[in-house]
């Protein structure tokens, strides 16, 4: 109908504060910030997963250059818990080694024998005494469940879960203390309008809403844009770094769900904001007529 | 409908700006509200409007104590009231449909229905060609008449009128009064404060004149 021009953010016209704006741009810095930490820590975790998935029921057997491998083989094979044990070509083990060594510089130096062994699923195997079995039989040769630098990469993809779950709590905690501040402000700015809707019988929530509607459309738009940014620097840190890589292991790399939980940065960036202007008002409202 | 009982009211810690003031308002009732400057007639109104509570004393409105009444029923109470402040107190950004359709809005009501009285006000005002008009572009009394309309439009049972012919020229004063008269023969208690005793002497209606924060004359006495 003619003459109704009602804007999105109500009779208050909050839409229409330039000095609120750089809400968006706060948090849309901390979105970066969390969706940056989130992404290295999903990243991070993931691998460790996946690593550790990759070398569960797997040993590994190092047998000296000149070392009985033949020997090493069947006390490999004679244990029940082993499904296979395979010893590793020769070029294979150069290949592993050639990133550190050079591909050039191999074929006079005394490579050790690996001997890759495959575990029976729930078999319980005895390492311990596996390992001192193939020592006996073969001196100087060792086994290896790779429990060691796996657990020491598993403890820093926990601690970087750690530090990223505390990075994204501050962030929220400092989100909401920015949107609040903000809120107490334009109160105060739209005090004789805020007024003026009480005295014709508006609830304090009605209030409260049109402040946590523009909360929420401003954090959306500037949380979307950090994390958007944040998700670029990800691929494309990724990107060069598979692409320099020389080593024999996986990149930390993020999944579809992984993408998915930094697409939620936004999404809670924006209920934040929301949440904090409207207990914002409701609380300020609360202490007048 | 409003009881007053030797209410008394102070901004702070200053002096009375209302002393034991007390009368009583029948339903359908039309009363002026009278004195000089400084009187005390905006401080009166504001509790009338449910702007403030009283220092001391209680007013009764639609039959409750508005003193003790709990937070969350206010609006409800305002609902009921319909104030034309001195200042008209439009909002510059709004269209003038959208200032008269304010009191509608923030009870839920169907929008269909918000702008179908809201224009049907202000065509009744006269404005009716000026909906979507912003009130910076409008006269004196085009805002006088914007705010009436938003004071009526919830139909309520108590209307507050502060000087609401003080901005205008004696034609529009005139004007303005009949649709005040109007709205009384409808049903709605008015209090309509002035300093134009001429008004109040052309008309029939009681008065409460106010002096120095305490009433001296008034028709019923609480």
């Amino acid at each position: 109908m003619r003459g109704f021009r009602l804007g999105l953010g109500g009779e208050l016209a909050l839409e229409r504060d330039r000095e609120r704006r750089w809400i968006a741009a706060v948090v849309g810095a901390l979105a970066f910030l969390a969706t940056l930490a989130l992404g290295l820590a999903l990243a991070l975790a993931g691998t460790a997963q996946r690593w550790q998935s990759s070398f569960e029921g797997t040993l590994t057997a190092e047998i000296p250059a000149g070392g009985d491998a033949a020997a090493a083989l069947r006390v490999l094979r004679a244990e029940p818990g082993v499904a296979r044990a395979e010893l590793l070509a020769r070029a294979k083990a150069e290949a592993l080694l050639a990133p550190w060594l050079g591909a050039g510089n191999l074929a006079d130096l005394p490579i050790p024998a690996l001997i890759d062994v495959k575990l029976r699923e729930k078999v319980r195997v005895d390492v311990p005494g596996l390992r001192t079995r193939l020592a006996a039989a073969v001196p100087g040769a060792t086994l290896d469940d790779h429990s060691g630098w796996l657990a020491g990469f598993l403890a820093l993809a926990r601690a970087a879960t750690i530090v990223a779950s505390i990075v994204v709590v501050a962030v929220a905690l400092a989100a909401a203390s920015c949107v609040a501040f903000a809120t107490r402000a334009g109160l105060a700015m739209h005090r004789e309008a805020v007024d003026l809707l009480h005295l014709v019988g508006a609830e304090d929530r009605y209030i409260a809403g049109q402040f946590a509607h523009a909360a929420m459309r401003l954090a959306f738009a500037g949380a979307s844009a950090g994390a958007l940014g944040a998700a670029a620097v990800l691929a494309v840190a990724h990107s060069v770094a598979s692409t320099a890589q020389s080593l024999a292991v996986p990149l930390p790399a993020l999944g579809a769900w992984d993408w998915a939980a930094l697409a939620a940065v936004p999404l809670a960036a924006t209920v934040v904001a929301a949440a904090a202007a409207y207990a914002t008002v409701m609380r300020n409202l609360g202490r007048i007529l | 409908m409003v009881i007053f009982q030797q209410v008394g009211l102070r901004y702070g810690l200053g002096p009375e700006v209302l002393r034991d003031v007390s009368f009583r308002l029948d339903p359908g009732s039309f009363h002026f509200l009278t004195g000089a400057s400084g009187a005390g007639k905006s401080s009166l109104l504001s509790l009338l409007y449910l702007a403030r509570v009283p220092s001391r004393g209680t007013v009764h409105l639609f039959g409750r104590d508005v003193t003790r009444v709990a937070r969350v029923d206010l609006p409800g109470l305002r609902r009921r009231i319909g104030t034309v402040f001195q200042d008209f107190r439009l909002l510059d950004h709004l269209s003038v449909v959208d200032n008269v359709a304010l009191p509608l809005r923030v009870q839920g009501t169907d929008e269909r229905q918000v702008r179908e009285h809201a224009a049907e006000l202000l065509a009744w005002v006269g404005l009716g060609d000026h909906l979507g008009a912003l009130p910076p572009t409008l006269s004196g009394g085009q805002k006088q008449r914007v705010a009436i309309a938003r004071a009526v439009i919830g139909r309520p049972q108590l209307l507050i009128a502060d000087e609401p012919t003080g901005n205008v020229d004696d034609r529009i004063a005139v004007r303005l009064m009949r649709l005040f008269e109007e709205l009384n023969r409808l049903g709605t208690t008015i209090v309509i404060a002035t300093h134009n005793l001429q008004l109040v002497r052309e008309s029939r209606h009681p008065e409460l004149r106010l002096d120095g924060g305490a009433l001296t004359r008034h028709a019923k006495a609480a």
